[in-house]
């Protein structure tokens, strides 16, 4: 399929507007992701307005572009001022810190470009060849495997993250029921609208995100101002790759491993960059012949989750695409923009749109080679960047997230929305539960409960049809194997703990 | 902002009751025994058993206050700034269409620079310029109806 489409892809990649679409929006997310605590996440809401007005090539390609951006970006404050950009920055916070104030800032961002680029385009050629295949597969799906899939996506998103069980259960929960709001697919009734007709299509998506991720941080910003650190020197950022090639040539089993490991829990819905990152500093803590050296400065620590972050970020691309479930909070964006563009994800795009989807999966490649300049090039201007007090910029984002929410429907409820769910995710957060499981939430209820409710009445209500067939079967064992397994560890646990307080 | 989670799981439980017999008085499809409120009422039943579990684990861990305030927010100007993002974010929504996004932006960043600390007239002109570069890219550029409000006739 690749081979087939690949000369008319070029053509829609290689032009003009798409060098500038790609040079501005590398731009914009290697400046989010420099600011700490401005996630990719959040830049990638904050674009959707834009893509808007652009066509469905450009606008996943300035979309993918930011995050890829934005990803690496956010490990230069994590260096500089030990705070991670983004969540994906968190796992190796401490070995970027401990370098800089080694004096190898350097060599610290050096790793951090390189791997985040290799481990990208690994990423990306596994996309482009996995996901065509797993569409075919996918072709012979009906609503029992859909539901189980979107069903698999949310726990795997509640029993991967780093938050309580219960919590994430709840937060998953809230974003199901945010989008039960508006008119039911099925019978056409009106729920949990209050009588407001502007609620009637339902919670607009884009307001939901910019609320639910800039809305906390700008409040955060305003009230906590002091806490908000300075940044160190960087200093010659072109003499970075000085020695580079041997920490890169004697991690290179690191780096093979961090990248599969990577793409592949980017592959499993619901799991994103973070969790690939943490995993992956996990396992290589565990192979190390020095493991006493993480979170101390490790080369070999920084290489693998380096890798793995944005190796996941492509891979997670692949239920996105192949089944219209998002991988992380990012696809979910992409997928609402998908679905404005025409595009409507599934495995029926390979086969109706297939040079777009080319063009598409060439564009991975081109952002994440792209890193390795325009990272050099924001490293040099990441002191500049971190010099512009954050507490100073947030206006100014308050400014573009009201009209970001007033353009997707020109109407003021999706300001009010996004005030509403905003508030609703800082109270969130600061009480400890996860925000990415409600935005999973409003993505996806729609697709389970219209998989559930179209199983229910063709199994006549009853729950056997849901078992009967051997993918449906499958993925229902493997989403109970999810539920069970934590559950057993934890039984084991609680019962080793009262044996040795009885001991 | 921190809650106590005894008082998180009580507020989850009532949601989850309202929610469920919501969902009860819903119709079912016809001749069948799902319909519009199946899934919702499944919601409301998961908040109720959640919100017991949250208020039951808020009980066991005591030691903190029903609702904390972090230090913060004892500050007036923080506090001022944190509610005008929010509440008057909203209530510019509200007159949207009337006061128009230059003026209303304006006032608002004005503002919101002004409680940051950020005060004088360089920070007034950086409200101005971001306000009317903005609106005139939307406008002109995207062609997103952004109301010119008050402003309606000059812009």
């Amino acid at each position: 399929m690749i081979f087939q489409h690949l000369a008319a892809a070029s053509d829609l990649v290689l032009t003009w507007n798409m060098a500038l679409v790609l040079l501005s929006s590398a731009l914009f997310g290697l400046f989010v992701g420099a600011v700490p605590g401005l996630s990719a996440t959040m830049a990638t809401a904050m674009l959707v307005p834009l893509t808007f007005f652009m066509d469905p090539v450009p606008a996943i390609a300035s979309i993918v572009t930011t995050a890829a951006m934005a990803i690496f970006a956010s490990d230069i404050p994590a260096a500089l001022i030990r705070i991670p950009g983004t969540a994906a920055s968190a796992a190796y916070v401490d070995d970027l810190s401990a370098l800089t104030r080694a004096g190898k800032v350097g060599r610290a961002l050096g790793i951090s470009v390189t791997s985040s680029a290799i481990g990208g385009v690994f990423g990306s050629l596994i996309l482009m060849f996995a996901a065509p295949q797993l569409a075919l597969v996918s072709l012979n799906f009906t609503s029992f495997e859909y539901f189980w899939l979107a069903l698999l996506g949310l726990s795997a998103a509640v029993m991967l993250g780093s938050a309580s069980i219960l919590k994430s259960l709840i937060a998953l929960g809230i974003g199901l029921l945010i989008a039960c709001v508006g008119m039911d697919t099925t019978s056409g009734l009106p729920r949990f609208t209050f009588g407001l007709t502007s609620l009637l299509d339902g919670v607009a998506f884009v307001p939901a995100l910019i609320g639910m991720f800039a809305i906390p941080e700008l409040i955060r910003t305003f009230v906590h101002r002091d806490t908000i650190p300075k940044a160190a020197v960087i200093g010659n950022p072109f003499k970075m790759f000085e020695g580079l090639g041997g920490v890169l040539w004697r991690h290179k089993t690191n780096l093979a491993r961090s990248s599969t490991i990577g793409t592949i829990i980017g592959i499993l819905p619901g799991a994103g960059s973070d969790i690939a990152a943490w995993i992956s500093y996990a396992v290589s803590k565990n192979f190390s012949k020095t493991p006493a050296t993480y979170g101390r400065g490790s080369e070999e620590g920084l290489v693998d989750a380096c890798a793995a972050n944005n190796s996941a970020l492509s891979g997670a691309y692949v239920p996105a695409m192949v089944f219209g479930i998002p991988g992380d909070s990012i696809t979910a964006i992409v997928i609402g923009v998908l679905y404005v563009k025409g595009l409507n994800p599934g495995p029926m795009v390979f086969l109706t749109s297939g040079d777009t989807i080319v063009a598409i999966f060439l564009v991975f490649l081109l952002a994440n080679i792209l890193i390795v300049p325009l990272g050099l090039l924001a490293i040099g201007l990441a002191s500049q960047v971190l010099r512009v007090p954050k507490l100073a910029l947030a206006p100014l984002i308050l400014g573009f997230c009201i009209v970001g929410s007033y353009s997707i429907n020109a109407s003021a409820s999706g300001v009010i929305i996004m005030v509403v769910l905003g508030l609703l995710a800082y109270l969130m957060e600061e009480n400890g539960f996860p925000v990415a499981p409600t935005i999973l939430g409003i993505v996806m209820g729609l697709l389970v409960e219209r998989n559930l409710i179209t199983s229910l009445i063709k199994s006549d209500g009853s729950m056997v049809g849901f078992f009967e067939r051997p993918i449906a079967a499958g993925l229902a064992l493997l989403v109970a194997v999810i539920w069970i397994v934590p559950a057993l560890l934890w039984i084991g646990r609680r019962l080793k703990s009262s044996r040795e307080t009885q001991g | 902002m921190k809650i106590h989670d005894s008082l998180i799981g009580a507020l989850l439980f009532a949601l989850g009751l309202w929610v469920l017999t919501t969902a009860l008085n819903y119709p079912q499809l016809q001749g069948q025994s799902i319909g519009p409120g199946t899934f919702p009422g499944v919601l409301g039943a998961l908040f109720m058993a959640g919100g017991v579990a949250l208020a039951a684990a808020g009980l066991r861990a005591q030691g903190m206050r029903i609702i904390h305030f972090d230090p913060g927010w004892r500050h007036p100007a923080r506090l001022a700034a944190a509610l005008i993002a929010t509440v008057g974010v909203v209530i510019f929504s509200l007159g949207f269409e009337t006061i128009g996004f230059p003026v209303g932006g304006f006032v608002l960043l004005t503002a919101l620079f002004f409680f940051s600390g950020y005060r004088g007239l360089t920070w007034v002109l950086i409200a101005a310029t971001f306000v009317l570069a903005v609106h005139l890219l939307m406008t002109r550029l995207l062609y997103v109806p952004l109301p010119a409000g008050l402003l309606k006739g000059i812009l």
